[in-house]
């Protein structure tokens, strides 16, 4: 028996000032028993596909009574734990792992709500996201640990061969299954609240638009704490697929000898992982013996990228999706049989969702003309944790307000002219350029900031501008290292310029277009110049 | 030329990364966790731009980005097979 799986649950309750009892807010309410849970679907799941693969890693792989065994170990530590009751928010804070999943899974069984905490990110940012979501709990990797347990960590190793009695019934909890980060309108964080509702359909829409089956060996090279990868966890594992896990996939030679020598039938990813691809293939068309399609989500990707890759890994699928974080994670596909002719658009709806393009005063508008993207389905989250007024600023009588202009075209597909609010998406990261603005002031008041987005090789880059009123000089160098300290690594600015006034619009506020535009020269004009 | 390729690209490294320890020609990028998604897409756009060479197909691997001394090495073979 494999004895390398280990988890280390850990108290974070000691020395916190007592819970002034749940903000007025909350939108927990108990799961209605009719309905099924994440836990149903998976002791279901766990069930009927026992033997068959759920995970594989360096270590070996792992059965789905593996799975079901260690995932209600967890659960009956979680339950036994005296800072532990039903709904009771608990911190995951692992990289894509078997130790992730059977984490994961655990805390649904419990009747806890699982909040992913990223495992690499500044100390400071998982601190601010531990307090905002009041985590009581933090399950981290418990296997270098040296001790067996302490009085605020509990190990608990993957061993387990047989599920606990108490584990094979799923327990009353709440609606409320995650919390997953992403950035809200005006670029401060939030935590979508996600109900078990939000998840069991998201993913099976999505398994009516991509060819998921039990067969599947889906390569996990996106973090499980961020939607995307969140949702490639759950589509495969609610659905007796398999996940493969590989170190170093962030070099696209070593991403497709994965895909092969792991015999991966698909992959998920960001455009910039595919945009990596193109550069490793070449002019080189992809051969494997086992991918049947390829999906890219989380970001724009360019069409003609999008046209050049579905050709180059030809017959292998290759479908381009849409979402946000606000919606579980999908919201439209564009089928692989389409993109050759509509890749700048985004497909349309997947099952179970309903999209209405809408002018500035609420009403729809006609086909081909530009308006705000509003979406609707069992998909849509609860709202964002702890923030009513966010929450009801994106949704209405049901309908989210994506913060996306769109536009529906003759064949029914949709396509995305913009933002409203000025989002970014980095890596399937979406925020605002100003959150790095305000982050920056605090440390150095005195001078004005302001970061912009430029295009460069069809992907968004961030410019950072500084100035200072009274032109006290501005080291360019020492901001960029500020910026690595202090910003989440996604929202790091690739330029540094310091300008000696900002140019206005006819507002007589900082015109940013300006901006973008002169990024985009300077970063030019640093291109080598081969006549040279 | 290999030697000014090489300080270029420290420099770069040095600049674009926070860690406490050094950085020299044959610091484990890698191992280090220096070399992210971003700090290899950010390099190989920074290699584009300063020398004018095209990185492709199996230049994307971890035996090429694990030192700057290995970068360094590729960026030359590269320049020089790029320009005859």
């Amino acid at each position: 028996m494999n004895q390398d799986y280990c988890l280390a649950i850990r108290s974070l309750t000691k020395g916190a000032s007592p819970d002034a009892g749940q903000p007025p807010w909350y939108g927990w309410e108990p799961q209605p028993l009719s309905e099924p849970t994440i836990a149903h679907r998976f002791l279901s799941i766990c069930t009927k596909h026992a033997d068959r693969i759920s995970m594989e890693d360096g270590r070996g792989a792992l059965s789905y009574r593996w799975l079901h065994c260690q995932s209600s170990r967890l659960a009956q530590h979680l339950v036994n734990h005296n800072d532990f009751e039903v709904g009771t928010h608990v911190g995951l804070c692992l990289s894509n792992s078997p130790e992730y999943v059977a984490a994961f899974f655990g805390i649904q069984l419990a009747g806890g709500v699982a909040v992913p905490i990223p495992p690499h990110q500044q100390g400071s940012r998982s601190q601010q996201q531990i307090g905002m979501t009041r985590l009581k709990l933090l399950i981290e990797n418990g296997q270098h640990r040296t001790e067996t347990s302490s009085r605020d960590t509990l190990l608990v190793r993957l061993n387990a061969t047989t599920v606990p009695q108490s584990c094979q019934q799923v327990r009353p909890m709440g609606r409320l299954a995650m919390l997953l980060f992403t950035s809200g309108s005006s670029g401060d964080p939030k935590a979508v609240m996600l109900s078990h509702q939000n998840i069991l359909s998201n993913t099976q829409s999505i398994v009516q638009v991509l060819p998921v089956a039990p067969t599947d060996r889906s390569l996990a090279n996106m973090p499980f704490a961020h939607a995307l990868g969140n949702s490639v966890m759950q589509t495969h594992i609610l659905n007796g697929a398999g996940l493969i896990f590989s170190s170093d996939l962030l070099f696209p030679t070593a991403l497709l000898n994965a895909l092969e020598t792991k015999q991966c039938t698909s992959l998920v990813a960001v455009p910039e992982v595919f945009d990596f691809l193109l550069r490793a293939l070449g002019t080189d068309s992809l051969k494997s013996s086992s991918l049947r399609y390829m999906a890219v989500a989380g970001g724009r990707m360019d069409p003609d990228r999008a046209v050049q890759l579905a050709d180059q890994i030809s017959p292998v699928e290759f479908f381009v999706m849409y979402g946000q974080t606000e919606a579980t994670a999908r919201l439209a596909c564009l089928p692989s049989r389409q993109v050759e002719q509509q890749a700048d658009t985004i497909g349309m709806p997947i099952p179970g969702v309903e999209f209405s393009i809408r002018n500035r005063d609420g009403n729809p508008v006609n086909d081909g003309q530009v308006g705000t993207l509003f979406a609707r389905g069992k998909n849509i989250m609860l709202g964002y944790w702890n923030d009513p007024e966010g929450s009801h600023s994106v949704l209405r009588n049901g309908w989210l307000n994506t913060g996306d202009r769109a536009a529906k075209n003759p064949v029914g597909n949709y396509t995305i002219c913009g933002r409203e609010n000025g989002l970014v998406k980095i890596q399937g990261y979406r925020f605002h350029p100003n959150e790095i603005d305000a982050i920056l002031l605090k440390l150095m008041p005195d001078t004005q900031f302001a970061t912009v987005p430029y295009a460069d090789q069809g992907q968004t880059r961030l410019a950072l501008f500084a100035h200072h009123p009274e032109n006290v000089p501005i080291d360019p160098t020492e901001l960029r290292q500020i910026c690595y300290r202090q910003l989440a690594r996604h929202m790091v600015p690739q330029l540094y310029q310091v300008i000696e006034s900002w140019p206005l619009n006819s507002a007589r506020k900082i015109d940013q277009a300006e901006l973008s535009r002169r990024a985009r020269q300077i970063n030019s004009s640093r291109s080598y110049n081969r006549s040279a | 030329m290999i030697p000014q390729t090489r300080e270029t690209l420290l420099e770069f490294v040095r600049t674009n990364t926070v860690t406490s320890n050094p950085i020299t020609n044959q610091t484990d990028l890698i191992q280090n966790e220096i070399m992210d998604s971003l700090m290899l897409m950010e390099l190989v756009l920074f290699v584009e731009q300063a020398w004018g060479v095209q990185l492709m197909g199996n230049d994307f691997a971890p035996n090429y980005f694990r030192t700057v001394e290995q970068l360094a090495q590729l960026v030359e073979t590269r320049r020089l097979s790029q320009s005859a």
